[in-house]
């Protein structure tokens, strides 16, 4: 069946104007979007530019619009989406465009950064593993999934209009670090979040959870950080008080 | 990294006295609705009102909804101000401003129920 696919096009170095164009093109329903930009590009428009890496929903490179909504490309069949109408497909929001479907995440990443997303343990290593209870796995068990495809960070109004918001992404890598059991920066991030940057920026608008490709709570963690400082704090109080 | 270096202290307190000042809202809002109109009889007159008005304990149950509904309210505009202006003097004006009006409200607001007598 023929389909037409209406892709946001910006080439910044040949001084072009952002703009739609429209491809029609015969697609399966099974077939993923990406097929169908894959087959745009490589039988109608060789100019057409986007991202992507693994094509299964594991790099999440290919995050991009699809019919207004965040999705993978890899992840998304023709079939899911509405029947008839064409299929618009736009770069995420909220972050520069460098060419056609490629934006710049650069800003994104440096955010993810700041919270420092690594696993610190200061303890001599033990000889076999660090060993962490079913209970202790589970409370990280959704933050894990993140694959940083960008798609909440992209699909948050707070980001839109303050930059100097960390977003979803960065807050839930913080959750994941903060919760793990053998993990001991905790405090160290916590303390990074307790800021005008951080969580409290979270209105709970719910766009982060209604985008994530991977089904996360998001907005979950980032309430569950705001009282994870809050306790954090009282602790302090208590400890200094004695 | 710029936007870390921008970062400001004082992210916890303002949404913990939010929720804290939600919270003590909706009890005293209930207690208003409640005594307002459910508990006495007949419709609402402003004798009615102003004997209540006129006693100490409800002076001081006025004083403490005045002023955790000006913090309220005052904070939420706070929060505005901080996501939508990105010029810091602009911001920092906005600010001060905002605290200025909040504190004029509140002194007026105290006045009216402080001095409350019947005119008879």
């Amino acid at each position: 069946m023929e389909r037409c696919f209406k892709i946001f096009r910006f080439d910044p170095e040949n001084g072009s104007v952002p703009l739609y164009r429209e491809y029609r093109i015969d697609v399966q329903p099974d077939w993923r979007i990406l097929d169908c930009i894959h087959e745009i590009k490589w039988k109608l428009d060789g100019t057409l530019s986007f991202r992507r890496s693994c094509a299964h929903g594991v790099c999440g490179s290919d995050a991009m619009m699809i019919n207004g909504k965040n999705r993978l490309a890899c992840r998304t069949l023709v079939r899911d989406l509405k029947k008839r109408g064409v299929i618009r497909i736009d770069p995420l929001k909220g972050f520069p465009v460098i060419k056609d479907l490629i934006v710049d995440s650069d800003a994104f990443f440096e955010r993810n950064e700041a919270v420092k997303p690594w696993f610190v343990n200061n303890d001599r290593p033990p000889e076999k593993e660090r060993l962490q209870s079913p209970e202790e796995r589970d409370r990280i068990d959704e933050p894990t999934k993140c694959i940083l495809c960008g798609s909440c960070t992209s699909a948050c109004p707070t980001y839109w209009y303050d930059k100097a918001y960390l977003g979803p992404a960065a807050l839930l890598k913080a959750h994941r670090f903060i919760f793990d059991s053998r993990d001991q920066a905790g405090e160290e991030r916590l303390e990074i979040l307790n800021d005008l940057t951080g969580p409290y920026k979270c209105h709970t608008i719910f766009n982060c959870v209604e985008t994530c490709p991977k089904e996360i709570n998001v907005t979950g963690a980032i309430a569950e950080l705001k009282m994870e400082i809050l306790r954090s704090r009282l602790r302090k109080k208590s400890k200094s008080g004695r | 990294m710029a936007f870390v270096d921008a970062r400001r202290p004082g992210g916890i307190l303002l949404w913990f006295l939010q929720r804290l000042t939600a919270a003590g809202l909706l009890i005293l809002l209930l207690t208003h609705f409640y005594f307002l109109h459910y508990f006495q009889e007949g419709f609402v007159t402003y004798r009615k009102v102003a004997v209540r008005l006129a006693s100490p304990y409800w002076k001081i149950f006025d004083i403490l909804f005045l002023t955790l509904a000006i913090f309220h309210g005052f904070n939420g505009f706070q929060t505005v101000v901080l996501e939508y202006v990105h010029r810091e003097k602009l911001q920092r004006m906005l600010l001060i401003l905002l605290w200025t009006v909040a504190l004029v409200f509140f002194m007026i607001g105290v006045y009216s129920i402080a001095v409350f007598t019947i005119q008879s």
